[in-house]
């Protein structure tokens, strides 16, 4: 029987030595490389990711809350920038001349809705729509801006929105909306040149020739309050049989606008505007605010026939594509109160 | 001597091959870590890897930065247009790659400077500035760690150009020194094939060697004078065969019982091997067998169904008519169960009725089925029917002769006397060739032939 196998066997042999010679062989060739990177390729999508920017928020929160506690401004430069810091500045004066917060506005933001920078160079710049706060307020449109790489994100701008309004729709989040230059011209009115015609026509109202590029008065809720404000400051004066006049004037501020596109093309566009309301009435007349926050301002000064007060004023506009037979609208506004004079 | 040193060859081969398997998973196995080291060329404050780095070998990487004793070392993880635009126009380190696997390629980075601005990069920004700046605390950074000295992160990777960026900070502030951790999954290709190929190779060489040993021997037999291994081997064959033909006159006294045991199994062989040679032992046996067994029996159980299956082993499916056999039920199970179990129940149970131990006989013939049915034969019908065995195959006769010589053979040996034509041992079936049932037979023999009396009980 050995015999008989013996030949396999040998057999056998030669194939196990010949796959033991070829093993070694191939473990001698056998040296692993290093591997090359395989980065992914870069995507055109948000710079900014929605935990980035949720952590942005909460510091901003962060800071705005500290100085808020310290009834400081000076720790705002840190975390707030543009016509917020000045309007945040602005409220805090009257916090102080009040002696409480109530006035402030709430900036602690818990999001309905963040639009995110699609730019990968800088400035950068974020929004977002926080949700309805509790106490019967619109919800606030919050623009964040991070002027260089080395900066961090900051407050830029923020208005409540106007009540009945319609948010235009923006792209998704995560691939993020691009950055609309002051001087697009895809738009129906480029955001510099719809923010001046905005404050021509709130300064002139009818009377203005850009009134018919935007919506109807009776649909823009700052003109509307205006008015009303205006027209109430006058009947009281009436009522005391007196004369009186109210003039609102409003200009750009000189700092630039933000603006970034809509999901149609449009844009929503972020600027500050500074007004002058100016209440006169007949001479002997002492006039003083009404408003918990001017009044704060005037303090103890003595009334006069003329009352003025400075507001500063960021608004927030849609401004629709070019073509589009829609007109430029009001979306929301933040005012507030920096000075006041009696003459 | 081809032979030999084939075998030689082999049982070399076979120990060098689970030597070199074992090894490779042991002292030869690689480092279960990838640290690679990346040593700034000097320019610049900040080490800014390129894109997918990091993941290079694996999603889990330790990131590691040391700078001088004393210094500010800061590391912080985002993406590369963050990171990029964070360096801006200072000069930095760029980790590409790895160069070997201990070390990471470093390149003056590029930046994302612009055409312009490029141009005046490579100017200016060559003079390492004197104040290292800090990445700490920038918005855009997923993840950062700041320290002094030396500063570790973890990072798992994730989609996206996640970089690293790594930055000595402040006054003198040089470029960290980055190691990069990354744990690899160590495979052991060559342990099993090492180890079984060598077992294999050495089994080979090992029966090899003990082939050319024996055919030497055979060899010599022939002619020469025999060697003391000549006595072992047949006796190492033979005891296998003695017990399953049980037909030497000495083996069945020495073993009464299990000579019965054994015989069962030897027969259920028979018609498969051809290799009837139990015929002349079973009429012998029966008498010695019966009152043998008639005595253990009474203590065991009476789980007779095990028995009539249990014989026949495989043999039980072949029997689908016997449905009216005393224990339907348990046959099958038995059957089923296989050999093993039904022998050990079967032992016992067989002893305490031999009518009922009757069925168990057919199945040794394996197709003897239908007595199955026919539970009450007796040992009177069992004896018949071993001694039928003989009848089905005509070999008994050379197997016998075989034996015989072997015999011969053997005292042949012991007398020094190579009585045997060489040529003799060949025709000797080889032990492969057996069929199943005769290998569980052989085992049976050698591991449960205590228990199986059936046969006996039968006779």
């Amino acid at each position: 029987m050995l015999r008989s196998g013996a030949l396999p066997a040998t057999r056998r042999a030669v194939a196990g030595l010949t796959a033991v010679g070829a093993a070694s062989v191939l473990l001698a060739g056998c040296t692993v490389e290093p591997p090359t990177p395989a980065p992914e390729a870069p995507v055109v999508a948000a710079v900014v990711s929605t935990s980035q920017e949720r952590k942005i928020l909460d510091r901003v929160s962060g800071a705005v809350q500290a100085a808020d506690d310290a009834t400081d401004a000076g720790t705002l430069a840190a975390r707030l920038t543009g016509p917020a810091l000045a309007m945040r500045q602005a409220e805090l004066r009257v916090a102080e001349a009040r002696g409480d917060n109530k006035l402030l506005t709430d900036l602690t933001f818990e999001t309905q809705q963040v639009i995110l920078p699609l730019e990968q160079g800088w400035p950068r710049s974020s929004f977002v729509i926080t949700v309805q706060p509790p106490d019967n307020a619109t919800p606030a449109l919050a623009a964040f801006e991070q002027s260089s790489a080395r900066e961090q994100y900051k407050l830029w701008g923020f208005v409540h929105l106007a009540p009945r309004v319609t948010m235009p729709r923006f792209a998704e989040a995560e691939l993020g909306s691009p950055a609309v230059a002051a001087d697009d011209t895809s738009l129906k009115a480029s955001p510099q040149a719809a923010v001046e015609q905005y404050a021509s026509v709130l300064t002139a109202g009818e009377d203005s020739r850009y009134t018919d590029n935007f919506a109807a008065a009776d649909d823009d809720e700052l003109r509307l309050q205006l008015r009303k404000s205006g027209a109430n400051q006058v009947a009281q004066i009436e009522d005391k049989d007196g004369e009186g006049s109210f003039e609102v004037a409003y200009e750009p501020a000189k700092g630039p606008v933000k603006a970034v596109r809509t999901a149609d093309g449009g844009a929503v566009v972020l600027a500050e505007l500074l007004s002058l309301e100016t209440l006169k009435a007949e001479e002997g007349w002492r006039l003083t605010p009404a408003t918990p926050s001017a009044k704060a301002l005037w303090g103890d000064a003595k009334g006069t026939d003329v009352m003025k007060i400075a507001f500063r004023n960021t608004v927030a506009l849609y401004v629709p594509p070019a073509g589009s037979a829609e007109q430029i609208g009001l979306l929301g506004f933040h005012r507030v109160p920096y000075a006041v004079s009696n003459g | 001597m081809v032979q030999r040193f084939l075998a030689t060859l082999l049982i070399l081969a076979g120990l060098g091959g689970i030597g070199y398997g074992v090894a490779t998973a042991t002292v030869l196995r690689e480092s279960d870590t990838v640290v690679a080291t990346a040593t700034p060329s000097g320019d610049g404050t900040m080490v800014v890897t390129e894109p997918g780095v990091l993941g290079l070998v694996d999603d889990q990487v330790t990131v590691r930065a040391t700078v001088p004793e004393g210094q500010k070392v800061t590391l912080a993880l985002g993406s590369d247009v963050d990171v990029l635009g964070w360096v801006g126009e200072d000069p930095y380190d760029s980790v590409t790659g790895l160069s070997s696997w201990e070390t990471l390629s470093v390149a003056p980075g590029t930046g994302l400077a612009t055409d312009e601005e490029g141009e005046e990069a490579s100017d200016e920004p060559a003079e390492k500035p004197s104040t290292g700046p800090d990445p700490a605390g920038s918005d855009m950074w997923i993840t950062e760690v700041s320290g002094e000295t030396t500063v570790q992160m973890r990072w798992t990777e994730q989609p996206g150009r996640v970089v690293l960026l790594a930055a000595g900070v402040g006054k003198g502030a040089e470029a960290p020194t980055l190691e990069l951790t990354w744990p690899r999954p160590v495979a052991t290709p060559y342990l099993w094939p090492g180890v079984l190929g060598g077992g294999f190779a050495l089994i080979l060489g090992v029966f090899m060697a003990i082939g050319a040993r024996r055919s030497k021997k055979r060899g010599g037999s022939k002619g020469r004078s025999p060697s003391g291994a000549r006595t072992r081997q047949p006796a190492s064959d033979l005891p296998r065969r003695d017990a399953v033909f049980g037909v030497d006159g000495d083996e069945p006294n020495q073993y009464p019982d299990e000579s019965h045991g054994g015989y069962p199994p030897a027969l259920g062989d028979a018609p498969d091997g051809g290799t009837a040679v139990f015929p002349p032992s079973a009429p012998g046996m029966p008498g010695q067998g019966l009152p043998v067994q008639g005595m253990p029996a009474p203590d065991d159980e009476p789980t007779q169904s095990w028995g009539p299956p249990a014989p026949f082993g495989g043999a039980a499916p072949i029997t689908p008519e016997p449905a009216p056999a005393p224990e339907p039920v348990a046959a099958p199970a038995a059957s089923i169960r296989g050999m093993r179990r039904s022998r050990r129940g079967q032992g016992p149970a067989a002893a305490p009725a031999a009518p009922a131990q009757a069925p168990a006989q057919p199945p040794q013939f394996g197709g003897a089925v239908p007595e199955h049915t026919q539970p009450a034969p007796a040992p009177s019908g069992a004896t018949a029917a071993a001694q039928a065995a003989p009848a089905p195959s005509g070999k008994p006769m050379t197997r016998r002769e075989m034996r015989m010589r072997e015999q011969a053979e053997r005292r042949a040996a012991t007398g020094t006397q190579p009585a045997v034509p060489a040529a003799e041992p060949e025709p000797q079936p080889e032990p492969e060739q057996q069929t199943p049932s005769s290998r569980a037979a052989a085992w049976r023999q050698t591991w449960g032939v205590t228990g199986n009396d059936d046969g006996g009980s039968n006779r």
